[in-house]
């Protein structure tokens, strides 16, 4: 029997139409737009300005504070100037317009360019392991974007006792992070060997949905060579992939309510983020490209991309010859917890996993009907929220019961909104509930 | 008879017991309150809407008998009444202008085309869960109600997708300026009626792609004016009310109609 978690969950259609191909490399783009706010926490401080030269690497943002990251330049180039640009994730937020001096060139060839360092992991220090993290701007690459280096730093009370790779991709569309488990195992392997030198020695778990086989077993192949590494097998189920439901699926532990994983001992990192930390080490490069799922029904020929961060969707779209007549909803990430965006020259950032365009055939334009009290989403909710009433709370302004009643706990997964048959905008007015109560303290 | 007398008995000596027993613990417990106090909250429009910054009606007048000052005025009571409560202690009523809400934007859906297909919660704060925007003009009145729910005068109503405000039902609590994640509201005194209807600080060009009536930053208004009262910073104009004098010339000059002269709006019912 393979391991998931108790509570709730759901199994919307998988979809993975683009398991099985390979990373492709695309072309220097004509135009990047770096966005410097791609994190959760401080926004950065931009360091350059118009007409500055910047190499590829370069530091284009600098963090503000700890809960922080730098933002990089993936290209050699000029910046153009600074505008203020909708994000794929809908706000509007600064952005840095580089042109490159190379546009067209193979990105692969940029990459072939790199020298790779050997470097002897025994020597590394924690200090030195952590500040080359902060230093390469790395953040979480599932979809969160909280900085890599404030989770690898728990305070000196809090013990780790095991670290989970999360592989799991439990969302519909995705592929990116099965297709870097497949053809970069050797590297996320090596990654990992460095959080495990940073934590001493700790048992790593790699936790990977069962539908992903292929790279259950690649991954496995490569652990034999290292200690107290394993793969995790898991059920398919949504949202695995989601920190604490991951957790007690692997270890059966329980984050308790308003905690973080660190208060069970567990640190969680994601696949494409132990990807970033191997290259930061190995290549001495920052987080610079990532691999993005670009899929829909109006992509003919969907694939998976390696793009340096800024490159705008119509790049995208010209290169995968997508009909933007057709699009009606472009979603960054994956259907159930991803963004809408209204502009095709947005750019991709660190946390864009996938880019799906979909065409009128698959919105469902429903009214919000009464609630049936049928009890749907409280099964399905994976936190075990009674969501039915917590949304009644968010409307009559209770705020006190509400907070009482853990809204403050809701993962936003869209578990709930899924299963409603009443199409109530559930997962909407937890999110809703949420601000509020932020707002008001 | 006596079955009538007994119960009788009872209750009289019962309400004996209790009365003594109240009178002496409203003597004994007897705690000074200001008169006053009990007059101001008659007086008060007893709105409760905490225009004036105090918790309530009652922490406001608590404030004002207390300190004996009228340095806040009720935003809701007109001057009429506020120089009754001043006349009652004894102090002289500031008869500082009333201020209405006004909002700076004129991005109906003639003006400023909708770029997304919001279908969520009818709720601008929830509305800027999902985008920043749901129109061209990222500044613009989302027209989503959020303020007009704030609204405790039913002054404010949403008309071809932005929040129409009524300058006579308006009594200037502010309410509504918090309420607005946009923060495109904001006060002026009631009889400066010229107003700029526009939040734009983007450069001329993307302003007016944006919005047909945006503010374009062409400083014509700000070489117009005769009263140093209009100045355009970030390609927006803004206008100072104290020394504004109503000339109207800038409205003339604007070649955008972002400056606009409000007419007070007179509800069809009450015509």
């Amino acid at each position: 029997m393979l391991k998931t978690f108790k509570m709730g969950g759901i199994h919307p259609p998988e979809e993975k139409i683009t398991a099985d191909q390979p990373i492709t490399y695309g072309e220097v783009p004509t135009q990047l737009l770096i966005p410097v706010d791609q994190h959760i926490g401080k926004p950065c401080e931009i360091i350059v300005e118009k007409g500055s030269v910047v190499k590829r690497g370069d530091l284009v943002a600098k963090s503000t504070g700890f809960i922080s990251s730098n933002v990089h330049s993936p290209v050699d180039g000029k910046v153009e100037k600074i505008v203020r640009f909708p994000q794929l994730g809908g706000q509007i937020r600064d952005c840095v317009l580089v042109t490159p001096e190379n546009p067209g060139v193979s990105y692969l060839e940029v990459l072939k360019n790199e020298s790779e360092n050997n470097i002897d992991i025994d020597l590394l220090t924690a200090e030195d392991i952590r500040k080359t993290i902060s230093e390469a701007g790395i953040v979480g690459m599932g979809g969160a974007g909280f900085p890599t280096h404030v989770k690898l730093s728990p305070p000196p009370d809090k013990k780790i006792e095991a670290l989970i790779i999360n592989g799991a991709e439990c969302e519909p569309y995705i592929t990116s992070d099965h297709r870097l488990m497949l053809e970069k195992s050797k590297e996320i392997l090596k990654g990992i060997a460095i959080l495990q030198k940073l934590f001493g020695g700790i048992p790593i778990y790699i936790g990977i949905e069962f539908n992903k086989a292929d790279a259950i077993e690649a991954l496995e192949r490569e652990c034999k060579s290292y200690a107290n590494i394993s793969v995790v097998p898991l059920q398919v189920k949504y949202p695995q992939g989601g920190e604490k439901q991951l957790i007690k699926a692997v270890l059966n532990r329980e984050v308790p309510s308003k905690g973080l994983p660190m208060d069970v001992g567990v640190v969680v990192q994601n696949v494409a983020t132990v990807l970033a930390i191997h290259d930061a080490f190995y290549h001495k490069r920052p987080l610079l490209e990532r691999v993005v799922t670009i899929s829909g029904n109006c992509v003919n020929q969907p694939g998976n991309i390696l793009l340096p961060i800024g490159t705008p969707v119509s790049y995208v779209i010209n290169k995968f010859e997508i009909d933007t007549e057709k699009v009606r909803v472009l979603i960054s990430g994956g259907p159930m917890m991803g963004k809408t965006s209204y502009s095709f020259e947005s750019p991709i950032t660190k946390t864009t996993s996938a880019l799906l365009f979909f065409d009128e055939a698959r919105i469902l334009r429903r009214q919000e009907n009464p609630c049936i009290r049928c009890g749907s989403c409280i099964e399905a909710c994976p936190m075990g929220l009674a969501v039915a009433q917590l949304t009644e709370m968010i409307k009559a302004n209770n705020i006190e019961t509400s907070i009482k009643d853990s809204i403050m706990d809701c993962i936003e997964c869209g578990s709930c909104s899924y299963v409603c048959p009443a199409d109530r905008r559930l997962v909407h007015w937890m999110r809703f509930g949420k601000l509020i109560i932020k707002r008001e303290n | 008879m006596i079955e009538i007398l007994i119960p009788g008995l009872i209750l009289g000596g019962f309400a004996l017991i209790s009365s003594t027993g109240l009178f002496i613990a409203a003597k004994k417990f007897y705690v000074y309150e200001d008169p006053r106090i009990a007059e101001v909250t008659g007086l008060l429009p007893g709105a409760n809407c905490g225009g004036c910054g105090f918790a309530g009606c009652a922490a406001y007048t608590d404030y004002v008998v207390a300190n004996n000052t009228l340095n806040k005025p009720c935003p809701v009571a007109d001057d009429e009444t506020m120089s009754q409560i001043g006349a009652l202690l004894g102090l002289a009523a500031n008869t500082a202008e009333k201020k209405v809400a006004s909002l700076m934007c004129k991005g109906t859906s003639q003006n400023c085309k909708l770029v997304t297909e919001y279908t969520g919660i009818e709720d601008c704060w929830a509305a800027m869960l999902v985008n920043d925007t749901t129109k061209a003009c990222s500044f613009s009145c989302l027209g989503l109600s959020s303020c007009v729910r704030a609204c405790a005068f039913d002054a404010m109503r949403i008309e071809d997708g932005i929040v129409v405000i009524d300058d006579e039902k308006c009594t200037g609590c502010g309410m509504c300026i918090s309420a607005c994640p946009k923060h495109i509201l904001h006060m002026r005194p009631k009889s400066k009626v010229v107003t700029v209807t526009c939040f734009n600080t983007d450069r001329g060009a993307e302003a007016r792609k944006a919005c047909a009536v945006a503010c374009i930053g062409c400083m014509k208004c700000e070489k117009v004016c005769e009263d140093d009262a209009i100045h355009v910073n970030n390609f927006l104009a803004k206008i100072d009310y104290e020394k504004c004098t109503l000339c109207e010339k800038c409205v003339e000059a604007c070649p955008t109609n972002a400056i606009e002269i409000r007419r007070i709006m007179v509800d069809a019912e009450n015509v």
